[in-house]
């Protein structure tokens, strides 16, 4: 049963920190970014149960993406069964796109998320309520590679 | 901020929008809460926790020291069944009870009141948790939040185990005023709007909504998106409540805490949405003894002076 009791929190969903290349020895092979999880309270990564990343209106192919939290990283297919790592609140996760090229430095792009997740603690009337987030912002492309 | 009886207390959950994106840290919501002449609080385990769900000592010694300086007593730690954690089953029984469990010993060590748990934890599992709680000295308590009422059949078995004289003192019921809500709060309209929901179709729903229409009579009243009718749908289940102020005489003899839910208060610290007004002279007429705790939902900027407006609604109601 698809809700809308957190789409306030959706705006938040994009962090406003810039797009950082990210390198191997001096050759860039990723660029990321982060995200916040957009309710109130945090989740296990088992509930999320689509996600996906559109960069300058093209969709990013789900089998180039790192999803980077508590210090470890993920492929998007495993986070399915990921009831043991919990997504607080207050931590971002980074998501990394790998790509040879990189993005120009400096340059700007449209970032969009689009999270269907399963709220946990829900399912009053039988079925849990899941939200569908979605958030677009414009960001810059940082100048230093990490 | 008393009466002989009835205390206002703080869920530092009002706090969410400073706290979640990292505006205020714990220790500067506590100290607010404090110079705001709160004394009671309640802290969110799944939001206010980063080691969640694996809290360890050293956190709640800090937690412990930060309600010390403060001057602050934990009245509730807010537990969750996360029944869907597991993309394929729920929780068992037994995974409901360790839960459970952990949070009571969790609540203990802080030296909290009772734990604020959910519908979902069970009635055999509820009724289960009794020795543990005689044990540590710990209520527990369910919330009843909107869309439930006292009618649900879940909440009819919960009910009658909290009436049961073995219960008295340990196991109860934590009303959420979201049970009274008779509309959506301006943030609520706002999400329906970002979402789709023509603005005039949607002002003539809540008319509807008013006059008590069912869904199928409002879906047939215009034309909608299939958004609008899930919303439709949402509207009259969450603010049409069955909950009446009648039930008030069942439900405060088996509380001990209440969530005092709220979205936005006018400058006359009216609460447009869920009757105040009538709420608390019953809630305190039927005897309440506790902490109301300020549950401020708007999840926004406002809420410190949302919080102090509450607090002047609760005391005028209870010097009625």
């Amino acid at each position: 049963m698809f809700m809308t009791q957190f789409a306030q929190w959706d705006q938040y969903m994009l962090c406003d920190a810039p797009i950082e290349n990210v390198q191997a020895g001096g050759v860039v092979y990723a660029y990321q970014f982060r995200i916040h999880y957009p309710t109130y309270r945090g989740t296990f990564l088992s509930c999320i149960e689509d996600i996906w990343f559109e960069v300058d209106g093209e969709r990013v192919p789900d089998e180039k993406v790192w999803f980077m939290l508590n210090g470890k990283q993920f492929l998007l297919s495993e986070l399915e069964d990921l009831f043991q790592e919990y997504w607080w609140i207050r931590d971002d996760a980074v998501i990394r796109v790998v790509n040879l090229e990189g993005l120009a430095a400096g340059s700007e792009h449209e970032v969009h998320v689009h999270m269907q997740h399963r709220i946990p603690y829900t399912g009053y009337e039988g079925e849990y309520g899941v939200e569908i987030s979605d958030c677009t912002k414009t960001l810059t492309v940082k100048q230093e590679a990490v | 901020m008393a009466n002989d009886k009835i205390k206002i207390g703080c869920t530092i959950y009002s706090f969410s929008y400073f706290y979640d994106l990292r505006l205020m840290d714990l220790e500067q919501i506590l100290k607010k809460t404090h110079e705001m002449g709160y004394e009671g609080l309640e802290i969110v385990a799944a939001q206010m926790t980063p080691e969640y769900p694996n809290i360890s000592d050293e956190w709640i010694a800090m937690f412990k020291g930060l309600l010390d300086k403060y001057q602050l007593h934990l009245v509730s730690w807010s537990a969750y069944v996360d029944m869907g954690i597991h993309k394929d089953r729920d929780l068992t029984d037994a995974e409901i009870i360790e839960h459970t469990t952990r949070d009571m010993i969790i609540a203990k060590k802080l030296g909290a009141d009772l734990v604020r748990t959910q519908h979902a934890i069970g009635p055999k599992n509820f009724r289960a948790m009794l020795p543990v709680c005689k044990k540590l000295g710990v209520k527990l308590c369910v919330e009843m939040h909107a869309p439930h009422h006292p009618r649900v059949p879940v909440w009819q078995e919960l009910l009658a185990i909290m009436a049961e004289p073995e219960s008295e003192g340990w196991l109860g019921v934590v009303p959420d005023f979201s049970i009274f809500q008779e509309e959506p709060h301006p943030q609520m309209v706002e999400n329906y709007v970002r979402g789709g929901f023509r603005r005039d179709k949607l002002e003539k729903v809540m008319q509807l909504n008013r006059e008590k229409k069912s869904v199928e009579e409002i879906t047939a009243s215009d034309e909608f998106t299939e958004y609008e009718k899930t919303v439709i749908w949402d509207i009259v289940d969450h603010y049409q409540p069955k909950t009446t102020l009648e039930d008030l005489k069942t439900l405060i003899p088996l509380s001990p805490y209440i969530h005092g839910k709220f979205h936005y208060l006018d400058e006359n610290c009216h609460n447009p949405s869920i009757p105040y007004e009538e709420i608390i002279p019953e809630v305190a007429r039927q005897g309440f003894h506790g902490y109301i705790a300020s549950e401020y939902e708007g999840w926004d900027a406002a809420c410190i002076e949302q919080l102090e407006r509450y607090v002047t609604l609760v005391s005028r109601c209870l010097e009625q």
